[in-house]
């Protein structure tokens, strides 16, 4: 049996332009290399039952078989209707490679079709791209004549260009764009080939692609020529491999490109070239003490020996300069096993080269991430040190495209947390007991680890994203800093006089605040409002019920059924009930049915019953019940809001809920009391 | 009076409406300085507070624990002003 991510696989394998490699797959799904294996190994499982030609993983790409693809191509057909969906970080970087290499007039409305996304995200991109490329001194503009073109130095454009190319190399394999042709970069190609062999020198297959392409991309007549300045002219002049260059790429003699090819093949030399160091010490100081400070700033943590790490970095950086600095392309061959295996510390040295680019206006490859966080990784193991994260594992309905936005989202927002990989539901069980949280998009049935599941929706609210940086995050929480507000002022309170109590309490709100703001802002989200909750699916009508057991559950069942709160729940309710009485009876004809955070809450969510005839909660006593509230909610304070507006409602109103008739009657009243304390003012 | 704690049975949802009720019954009488907060019946307590408030399902069970103030209904003000303002009277409090 194929799954949808088994057929998206197969999709993707035959309808790219280029062969597609495994790691290829893991970056365009988003999920580990294990799980592309895993995937394609059912898919074999399923070719060979069928009497098919298996797909073959060779140096060159995985294969599929002319007789494979004529047997697949109506499954696909059938199963397949979406096309490749960008995230914003892959769309910006195909805009830039598009602005940098074609001659076109590209406008919004051209991006809208090339995305098919709105013209408002289409802008938020555009905006996006301005201030990425504003980092390295260029610059984007909208002409009337030209559509939109960046400017700037033609070599930082070109190392952009390059960093673009080779951090989204997967992307134009599956489509080019006609941003080269297939002939030029297949002769490019073969001409590096050429060099190869005459240098007797092997370099790395991506490698020599990413620079092919890239090549082939900028030869163009528009496309302007490189300036370099005389002493690193001479420097190369020196070197066997400028001499090969200007034999093969004789047709390219305008000024500087020559040198400007040789720089990238000695880039490609083991032993870098001695003469590419860079003698800028200071910066060098700089840039290493930036990259150590910041990564202390992300882990919150100490070295024992900071010098040896120093030194190491410091090596590393004097050659990798001059490699930012002229964008020469640089390949770590342990790239994907090192972000394999140190998910955490690759994902925090990415945040961390992030103020070295600003500090150097160069960006700086993922080759170079991972070489950092070997250096990091290789430390941390010789002070037997481990990092703080949490470990997550996405599911959602495939296992592809909606966690892939989820998961951007997550790394985006929150911080020590290391998604290791996305999964469908069938495969959560493999994974569930290596991670310490699973968020999931979809309820998982008879879920076996639902102490640490979080659900979510596909497009995080605010409200997801507060509560799991709330669940992720090691450093101080606001609901425990509003604890800590309130019982430093209670006891301020005792001691000062009222006048000076005010004084201290204003000074203090104030400063907490501003602190907290510093620290925290994506937390300082709105709470939810009544009407968030009391949706109109969560509202119904019952003319009667045969107990109370069966009022609590009907009440409860559109959260049940959308596993907001789990079975236990309510079962706890009953329990509550028999001990302490029909406590939940908070007005007459209300009740509120309810239990703790912890007895399996999955969401903060409410739903109502409303019922013709009353049902008794009490044996003893007269407690007749019409309307029975279910609430839950994950925490102490998410539901505080909302309950302070039903609280005003059942006040204000009780008498028009129990006569209302429809629940379009009940949603008005909803809206009426939804309103927050600035409306109000 | 120091102290007035509102409980219910999970000390999260009513006892937090009644909490802000009593805050509010409080300011309009001008008392201040009277601490209000809200609990669960199982970290109820002898001493906990000058004075308990609850629903009426709950009153033989904070009894033992101090002075109680029960309420048919928990979200009604009025019924709240009337008996805490009585209570305070009777105890030459206003």
């Amino acid at each position: 049996m194929l799954v949808y991510k088994d057929y998206y696989i197969m999709h993707l394998l035959m309808h790219s332009s280029q062969p597609l490699m495994v790691d290829d797959l893991s970056q365009l799904l988003s999920i580990s290399r294990r799980s592309v294996y895993y995937a394609l190994m059912n898919i074999n499982e399923y070719l060979t039952a069928n009497h098919q030609v298996e797909i073959q993983p060779t140096v060159e790409g995985i294969q599929v078989a002319e007789t494979t693809r004529l047997y697949l191509k109506d499954a696909l057909h059938d199963m397949i209707t979406e096309s490749y969906v960008h995230t914003p970080k892959e769309r910006i970087g195909l805009m830039a490679m598009l602005l940098l290499t074609l001659d076109h007039h590209f406008s919004i409305s051209s991006f809208e079709d090339i995305f098919k996304v709105s013209r408002n995200t289409v802008i938020t991109d555009i905006n996006s791209l301005k201030k990425q490329l504003k980092t390295f001194e260029l610059n984007m503009q909208y002409l009337q004549d030209k559509g939109y073109v960046i400017d700037g130095k033609e070599l930082t454009k070109r190392s952009f260009l390059l960093y673009t190319v080779s951090t989204f190399h997967y992307l134009i394999k599956i489509n080019h764009f006609n941003m080269y042709s297939i002939d030029d970069y297949q002769a490019v190609l073969n001409k590096l080939k050429v060099i190869e062999s005459a240098l007797n020198v092997h370099y790395v297959k991506e490698t020599k692609e990413i620079l092919a392409k890239m090549l082939a991309m900028i030869h163009k007549p528009h496309i302007h020529a490189v300036h370099l300045d005389q002493d690193t002219l001479s420097l190369i002049e020196e070197t066997p491999e400028y001499t090969r260059v200007t034999m093969v790429f004789s047709e390219l003699d305008y000024q500087h490109e020559h040198h400007y090819i040789t720089l990238h093949l000695l880039g490609l030399r083991v032993h870098a070239y001695e003469g590419l160091i860079t003698k800028d010490n200071a910066l060098i100081r700089d840039v290493v003490k930036t990259i150590i400070d910041s990564f202390k700033n992300f882990t919150l943590m100490t070295f024992d020996d900071e010098s040896t790490l120093f030194d190491g970095l410091y090596y590393h950086m004097k050659s990798a300069l001059i490699r930012y600095r002229y964008g020469i392309i640089y390949d770590n061959e342990l790239k994907n096993d090192i972000k394999e295996h140190y998910p955490s510390i690759y994902n925090i040295a990415n945040k961390v080269v992030k103020e070295v680019e600003a500090l150097i206006k160069s960006p700086i490859s993922e080759d170079d991430v991972a070489y950092i966080a070997m250096h990091f990784g290789g430390h941390l193991k010789r002070e037997s040190k481990k990092i703080n994260t949490k470990t997550i594992l996405l599911v959602c309905l495939n296992g592809i495209s909606t966690s892939k936005m989820l998961r951007k989202t997550l790394e985006d927002t929150l911080k020590n947390v290391t998604i290791i990989d996305a999964v469908s539901l069938d495969e959560v069980e493999t994974y569930a007991n290596q991670v310490d949280f699973i968020v999931t998009t979809i309820p998982i049935e008879n879920n076996p680890y639902h102490e640490k599941t979080v659900m979510v929706q596909a497009i995080p609210s605010e409200t997801d994203l507060k509560r799991l940086n709330t669940l992720f995050s090691t450093s101080a929480q606001p609901d425990q800093i509003h604890k800590f507000k309130r019982a430093f002022l209670s006891n301020i309170k005792r001691e000062f006089k009222p006048k000076d109590y005010q004084l201290i309490k204003e000074i203090f709100e104030e400063q907490l605040d501003h602190y907290h703001k510093k620290i925290k802002p994506k937390e300082r989200y709105d709470e939810a409002m009544l009407k968030d909750l009391l949706t109109k699916e969560h509202i119904m009508f019952k003319p009667q019920v045969s107990s109370v057991e069966e009022a609590l559950y009907d009440s409860a069942k559109p959260l049940l059924d959308k596993q907001l709160i789990e079975k236990r729940y309510i079962e706890k309710v009953l329990k509550n009930l028999e001990e302490m009485g029909p406590y939940i009876v908070v007005a007459p004809n209300i009740a509120l049915s309810h239990a703790r955070p912890t007895d399996g809450v999955n969401e903060l969510c409410m739903s109502l019953l409303l019922l013709e005839e009353p049902v008794n909660f009490s044996d003893k006593e007269n407690r007749e019940v019409r309307v029975i509230i279910t609430l839950a909610a994950p925490d102490e304070t998410s539901h505080l809001t909302a309950l302070g507006q039903l609280s005003q409602m059942l006040m204000d109103a009780s008498e028009e809920l129990l006569n209302a008739k429809s629940k379009s009657d009940i949603l008005r009243l909803i809206e009426q009391y939804s309103t927050s304390e600035e409306d109000k003012k | 009076m120091k102290k007035i704690s509102a409980v219910c049975g999970m000390g999260f949802g009513s006892s937090f409406v009644v909490e802000m009720n009593i805050k509010a019954v409080l300011k309009s009488l001008n008392l201040n300085d009277v601490e209000v907060e809200h609990t669960d019946l199982g970290s109820a307590h002898e001493g906990m507070a000058d004075l308990i408030i609850c629903g009426r399902d709950l009153e033989d069970n904070c009894k033992k624990y101090g002075d109680t103030l029960s309420l048919q209904n928990l979200f009604d003000k009025e019924e709240l002003e009337e008996k805490l303002t009585q209570y305070l009277k009777d105890n030459n409090v206003i």
